[in-house]
């Protein structure tokens, strides 16, 4: 079942930190562990320039943007740690 | 070599089935057509009482990398079916699913309704539920081939379109009309198989949630996936059939709606693009951050290579010069 989390935070952060901070902050993503690093993720989105940052560095070789994604076109792949985590953006 | 996307067991069971080799004379008496795909229109066929294989043979298909032959993905219909009739479904179906539902990290899924099971060099095969309480807002003509199995538990109606055969698909014509070809049941077990740039299928909405096991080619024959409305059966747009394609198109349609006004070099750098879907997403994002910088480039596609194009620049310029 969905979890909300009212965060009020205004603070932001980059993709590299919030990778950063997730990768540290515990071996197995469990659901706390997750539900621990609901502020960064509002951090991240509040930052209203790194995704088109990706996306913009990304376009400067079109013919290998994204080469490891494996999802729909909708989805755009932001980076992790292999076998741990990802982060992907989804657009509806 | 076969990229098995599913839990550990399947994985296992699939590597053994990768030992599997189906004779090289069984493998001629496959192919019987005279260009890719033409003699493959819709059709449906009952997978029937094949006896089931303790090892699916769909592992044969890994091994047909000889790059001095053309591979169809027709060819592999007998594997497919077998890979239906084996026990990898029976084992899949009976213990896996629940543990899909269960893994946290289970990350195949590729929409709310649809699971990838495998991924083989030239094909994927997924499973997929038509909803009971859905109905469709279009039909799709694709542009890979591909076979559905009805896993039921209900049967299916669906109605067959077909793409005009003077059509020319590779180029997206609103005045295209589909011409019924059949309607009938699809019950469970049977495999239907859809031809690229052909068929349409138009399933009706089923009883009860019905799920459909997919295999779908990976080698698009068409450049273009036509969307036409389910009720009026009017073509409405196209999608490109590369992944690729669409997923730039998308990126710099986020770039237009969060005003990357900066990010126009490298917009502009995409209009070269070979892919003219490519071109005009870049041209069009171009033109809604700067009028100036998208006319100059509307300017210059109406010598494109591509008619699309050519159509959609003048139009624009028309739009453009009125609204000034």
């Amino acid at each position: 079942m969905a979890i909300t989390f009212n965060s009020t935070t205004t603070d932001q952060i980059d993709l590299g930190d919030f990778l950063e901070l997730v990768d540290v902050s515990g071996g197995e993503m469990i659901q706390d562990v997750l539900i621990s690093h609901a502020d960064h993720l509002r951090m991240l989105s509040n930052n209203r320039q790194f995704l088109t940052d990706i996306i913009n560095k990304e376009l400067t070789d079109i013919y290998d943007f994204q080469p490891k994604n494996n999802y729909t076109a909708q989805t755009i792949m932001l980076g992790g740690v292999s076998n741990k985590f990802y982060v992907r953006a989804n657009v509806w | 070599m076969l990229e098995y996307l599913v839990p550990r067991s399947v994985d296992r069971l699939l590597s053994t089935g990768s030992r599997l080799e189906l004779s090289k004379a069984r493998c001629r008496g496959m192919g019987k057509r005279s260009a890719e795909g033409t003699n493959c229109r819709f059709s449906a066929t009952k997978l029937g009482q094949r006896t089931a294989r303790s090892q699916p043979s769909i592992g044969y298909l890994s091994q047909q990398k000889d790059a001095t032959r053309r591979i169809f993905f027709w060819d592999f219909v007998p594997a497919f079916q077998d890979f239906f009739a084996s026990d990898f479904l029976l084992n899949f179906l009976r213990g896996e699913l629940r543990k899909i539902a269960s893994e946290k990290d289970y990350d195949r899924v590729l929409s709310d309704d649809e699971v990838e099971l495998v991924r083989g060099e030239g094909f994927r095969v997924s499973m997929g539920k038509l909803k009971a309480r859905s109905d469709y807002s279009e039909v799709v003509c694709y542009a890979s081939d591909f076979m559905c199995i009805n896993l039921g538990p209900s049967s299916l109606q669906l109605e067959v379109f077909n793409i005009p055969a003077n059509c020319d698909i590779t180029f997206f014509d609103r005045s295209v009309r589909l011409s019924p070809a059949c309607r009938r049941e699809q019950e469970v077990g049977d495999i239907v198989k859809v031809n690229a740039g052909c068929d349409v299928l138009k399933f009706i909405r089923p009883e009860l949630d019905t799920f459909q096991l997919f295999i779908v080619s990976l080698k698009p024959r068409m450049p273009l996936l036509w969307h036409f409305d389910a009720e009026t059966l009017e073509p409405k747009y196209c999608t490109s059939a590369n992944l690729m394609s669409s997923r730039l198109q998308m990126a710099m349609d986020i770039l237009v709606r969060m005003g990357r006004v900066d990010a126009i070099p490298e917009v502009i750098g995409a209009a070269r693009s070979k892919d003219h879907f490519v071109r005009w997403s870049a041209i069009s994002s171009v033109l809604c951050m700067d009028e100036f910088e998208g006319t100059r480039l509307l300017i210059g596609a109406l010598d494109d290579s591509h008619p699309d194009v050519r159509n959609a620049a003048a139009a624009a310029l028309a739009t453009v010069k009125l609204a000034n």
